[in-house]
This record gives C-alpha cells, structure tokens and sequence, in this order.
C-alpha cells in the first residue's frame, strides 16, 4: 500500500507527536503555555 | 528497522498497560496481564478480523516476551517511569505510529493483495484496521481497569492516525 512504509511511519510519528503534544489539551505544549502564563 | 520499531512500540504500550495496573495497587501478574494485553490486544484485534493465522505474538514470541519484560519492570521499579512520564509519552507515541502504519500494510497485504485496482473502500478498511491496530489494546486496558477509554475523551493523537 505504501510507496515507502519507513517515510510513512516517520510522517505519521510526525503527525502524531504534533496532535498528542501540541494540538491535544493534555499536551506538553499546553502544560508549559499555562505555567508561563501563571508565572 | 521496522521490526525494531515494533518492539519498541510493544514495549512502550507494555509500560503503559502496567504502569496503570501497578497505579491501581494491582499484584505481579495483574500487571504483566494488563501489560501484555495493552500491548499485543489490537495486533490480535486486527489478525481476528483479517483471519490472519497464528496471531503475530505465536509466530515471534518476542513480542510477548517483550510485553512480559516491560511489566516486570514497571512493577519493580515504577518511580523510574513516574519520573520520566513524558519520555514514555513520547515513546508510546511513536509506538503508536508504527503500530499503525504496520497494521494497515498488513491488513491490506492481507485482504487486497489479489485486487488488480485498490479501491477507496479498501483504502478505507486497510486504514481503519490500522487504527484498530493502535488503540486496541488501549481500550481493552482501559475496559479492563472500568474507565472511559483514554481515546475517546482525547482522540486528537487517533485522529491524527486516521486522517493520515
């Protein structure tokens, strides 16, 4: 199915890692942007 | 390379599995269980539904072998993996993206190897079956342990996996 399964799984490790850590409301992303903004 | 990355992915959703279990105060073999299940429930999901046979872990046994080490280690040292949380986070999620991605060119190897022209509803199970693949053995945890699957309140990281 994939042309390249490596380019693949690195894109989708890509693309989850930006969805879980920044998109998602329990991300690292979202931690750190409410202790700057309380501090 | 891939192999690799799937071992690591069942050693990250092991670590996951048992880290639950042993935050619940559950005994050695709980937490090996719920690690095991985490992590080789949806590859056992999809080869199910696809009737691929013997299931993937039967065939390797490292694979469970795997799952069983990463929840000893868990149960005997959990404070390690208190401390680094969000490395295990980040591991899980690349897990997670391999175990997919994996998932769906087995599934589609497997039902549509023979079809001369894929189509998009092959597309579409071969992907589905894919996400099975990663969130499986997450809500058989999370059904075991009689919470809400971890999924369904925060599906931005599944979602992301579908949509790709």
């Amino acid at each position: 199915m994939f042309i390249n399964i490596t380019l693949a799984i690195i894109i989708s490790m890509a693309v989850t890692l930006i969805f879980r850590e920044v998109v998602s409301n329990f991300g690292i992303y979202r931690k750190l942007v409410k202790k700057r903004a309380k501090s | 390379m891939l192999y690799f990355l799937d071992l690591l992915g069942t050693l990250a959703f092991a670590i996951t599995g048992a880290y639950k279990a042993k935050g619940a105060h559950l005994n050695l073999f709980g937490v090996i269980f719920l690690g095991v299940i985490t992590s080789i429930g949806g590859g056992t999901f999809r080869d199910l539904i696809i009737g691929r046979m013997p299931l993937f872990y039967l065939k390797d046994p490292n694979y469970l072998l795997i799952a069983i080490l990463g929840g000893i280690i868990v149960y005997s040292i959990p404070v390690l993996f208190k401390k680094a949380y969000s490395f295990f986070r980040f591991v899980d999620s690349l897990g997670l993206a391999a175990f997919v991605i994996i998932g769906i060119s087995i599934s589609f190897s497997m039902l549509f190897k023979n079809n001369a022209e894929p189509t998009l509803t092959s597309f579409m199970a071969s992907v589905l079956l894919g996400m099975i693949t990663g969130v499986g053995g997450g809500v058989i945890r999370d059904s075991i342990m009689g919470g809400v699957p971890i999924m369904l309140p925060q599906a931005f990281g599944e979602l992301a996996l579908f949509t790709f």
